[in-house]
């Protein structure tokens, strides 16, 4: 990973690709278990699952379900998110190790071809595996660049929203943002904590998307 | 297998048999995975290809290579003289050696910019030399020179490494000068000619066919890829809008977009990925812009004739390198015999580029033949005539299979403090049987050039 300097819409895109990676992984484990219990737990739990994410799926089995969940034409489709994450980097890989840009096209590639195929479960392990592998690569390196905190910063940011969607586990998400202060800490010298006076999740959710203006002087 | 295979690249091949032909899949993987892509247009539609790859490098004995590298660095030189000749007093008009129509009216010739100087007094920073060896006695010919954006060089010097952890023993039977301090000797460059702050590579964007190389380099060079919107010109100055909302003064700019996209204030009023008034720090010698604006006219299909003429004038030698035989049907002598000998011949339109433009006479109609004489006659400074080079086939895998395709090399200069000559390029083939077009952008393939210590 260079460290050269970042652009706002450099840094626009590492923040992004952090979501997105987040994202990304947390939809998938979310597909694998909701399959599980589609099977003969409860059927409507995919239903449910993306109902949190603002969108609306229809399956008549769990097998149709794991295929509407990757290829679904809704905004939160796996490919959706796996499609806007390499787009993200790509346009920045000149700030990202170029093994990480390979985990990460290649857990893109995986998905793409799989359209039109029937989809497994494998599948979105395998996908996982990828990103487990890019995940672990970007936190093991030494060196901390602002790239690698913009990557973190939006990977943050992602959990604390994915958290409230999904989870409603506001200690959790209160963790969370005491975390995303630290990359902020670390990518704007200047940045003071603000205090945190509601525990109301939109509110919360609110804080944590608009967090990034005060890294990126837009 | 062909029988006209030069007995190093046989060698290549037997060691390349004896160690399996299994591990050449770690070559497209490599190419998929790392997006190693040469995008095109086709039909207004954006494909997003990967470039096609031949294993086989082209290998260049070292006194080739010698030869190669003075030749380039004496061309370059005097191209650059050239250019800042024109741009100045145009001596080399005044004297005769090359007609006014060639240097005036060429679209690239830019007259708002005579009395320029660049920094440093360098317009050629990074030239990409076309090259075909001819088939018969070896020696290798110029085609073209390439002064404004050439591109290609990434293709190679990533490639490389793959070989090198794919196939080490090859590295050992084969003693290859390495490449990987281009990009090195293009921030060296940059630095060079910079007056002050950093340098950056700018790009038209993620849609751009070489955004990969873009990519790449910046990467290397460890410098920020920019886009239009992340650069700011402001009283002459051109800055970097740093994340932190801090501007930071930049000293030259790796351009990736020809002249007429680069300034929308200055040129082409409709571009959009252009910096407003970048061309106010760049005539303010705020800003290196490398390579220079108008350098187009030194690369003009019509100036190439001239090239060997330059170099006698400027440095008062015989050019080392040849040009392939070349009528200007601008010449009255010239036009007669281009007009006499089309079906034998190849015709350029001076104006075209990306192997478009280019009709071999022997494969058009008498109807075709006549009216290309008719638009020769009316507009003579719009083409060149070429002899055909019968350049050599490289032998290439295809579908399983040797095959020989046409192929030239692509040899890359940087011109800094020295002059300096990528030991390698890129070397281009087409797909197709008997096709003497090789360029990316008309579906060809790369491969790369590996030359010997």
């Amino acid at each position: 990973m260079g460290a050269q300097m970042i652009s706002i819409n450099s840094a626009q895109n590492l923040y992004w690709l952090g979501r997105y990676m987040q994202r990304v992984e947390t939809i998938a484990k979310e597909c694998i278990k909701s399959f599980d219990y589609i099977i003969d737990k409860d059927f409507d739990d995919g239903k449910k699952l993306f109902e949190k994410l603002s969108a609306d799926i229809e399956y008549k089995d769990e097998k149709e379900f794991l295929k509407e969940a990757v290829f679904d034409e809704h905004g939160s489709s796996i490919y959706a998110s796996i499609f806007a994450m390499k787009e993200n980097a790509v346009i920045c890989r000149a700030q990202i190790y170029s093994s990480a840009f390979a985990y990460l096209n290649t857990a893109y590639i995986g998905v793409k071809e799989l359209r039109g195929a029937p989809i497994e479960v494998f599948d979105l392990e395998k996908l996982l595996s990828n990103l487990y592998a890019l995940n672990g690569m970007l936190d093991s390196a030494l060196l901390r660049t602002d790239a690698s905190n913009f990557i973190e910063f939006g990977k943050r940011v992602e959990r604390i929203d994915l958290e409230i969607r999904l989870y409603d586990n506001l200690n959790i998400v209160l963790f969370e943002i005491d975390e995303l202060y630290g990359v902020a800490k670390l990518l704007s010298k200047g940045f003071e904590k603000p205090s945190i006076t509601t525990d109301d999740k939109e509110k919360l959710l609110d804080l944590a998307n608009s967090l990034i203006k005060a890294v990126i002087k837009f | 297998m062909p029988n006209n295979i030069d007995s190093t690249t046989q060698k290549f091949l037997d060691i390349y048999e004896k160690l399996g032909s299994d591990k050449s899949k770690r070559f497209d993987e490599f190419i998929k995975i790392y997006g190693v892509n040469f995008n095109l247009y086709k039909n207004n539609e954006f494909i997003e290809q990967a470039f096609p790859f031949d294993i086989i490098p082209r290998i260049i004995e070292k006194d080739d290579f010698t030869t190669i590298e003075k030749g380039v660095k004496q061309r370059v030189f005097a191209l650059n003289a050239f250019l800042n000749d024109i741009y100045s007093e145009a001596k080399i008009v005044k004297d005769g050696v090359i007609p006014s129509d060639f240097v005036y009216a060429s679209k690239a010739f830019l007259p708002k910019f005579v009395g320029f100087e660049p920094l440093k007094g360098i317009r050629t920073h990074i030239s990409g030399i076309d090259f075909v060896r001819e088939a018969k006695s070896g020696k290798w010919i110029i085609l073209e020179d390439n002064l404004r954006v050439p591109s290609g060089a990434s293709y190679p010097l990533s490639i490389r490494k793959v070989y090198r952890k794919a196939y080490p023993e090859m590295f050992k039977e084969f003693s290859v000068v390495e490449t990987d301090n281009y990009p090195k000797k293009l921030k060296e460059m940059a630095e060079f000619v910079s007056p002050a702050g950093i340098q950056t590579v700018l790009t038209p964007g993620r849609y751009n066919s070489a955004f990969y190389e873009h990519s790449y380099l910046a990467g290397k060079m460890g410098v920020p890829l920019c886009e239009n919107d992340d650069l700011s010109a402001q009283d002459s100055k051109l800055y970097f809008k740093h994340f932190d909302g801090k501007l930071r003064r930049v000293g030259a700019v790796y351009r990736r977009l020809d002249d007429d996209f680069l300034d929308p204030v200055e040129f082409n009023k409709t571009s959009v990925i252009g910096v407003p008034n970048i061309v106010g720090a760049y005539m303010n010698k705020e800003t290196a812009i490398i390579n220079a604006i108008g350098n187009g006219v030194a690369d003009d299909k019509g100036l190439y004739y001239f090239v060997p003429k330059m170099i006698e004038y400027y440095m008062g030698e015989k050019a080392i390198l040849e040009n392939a035989p070349t009528y200007l049907p601008f010449y009255e002598k010239d036009r007669k015999f281009v007009l006499e000998n089309m079906s034998k011949l190849v015709i350029k339109d001076v104006a075209e580029a990306g192997g478009y433009g280019v009709v071999f006479g022997n494969k058009l109609s008498s109807a075709q033949l006549e009216e290309l004489s008719n638009i020769i006659k009316s507009e003579p400074r719009r083409f060149i005539a070429q002899e055909v080079v019968e350049f050599e086939d490289l032998p290439c895998f295809l579908d399983g299979k040797v095959a020989m395709r046409k192929a030239d090399l692509r040899v890359f200069a940087v011109y800094g403090k020295d002059i300096f000559v990528m030991p390698g390029g890129l070397t281009r083939y087409s797909t197709i049987e008997g096709n003497y077009i090789v360029n990316s952008s008309q579906g060809g393939g790369f491969k790369d050039t590996w030359v010997l210590k």
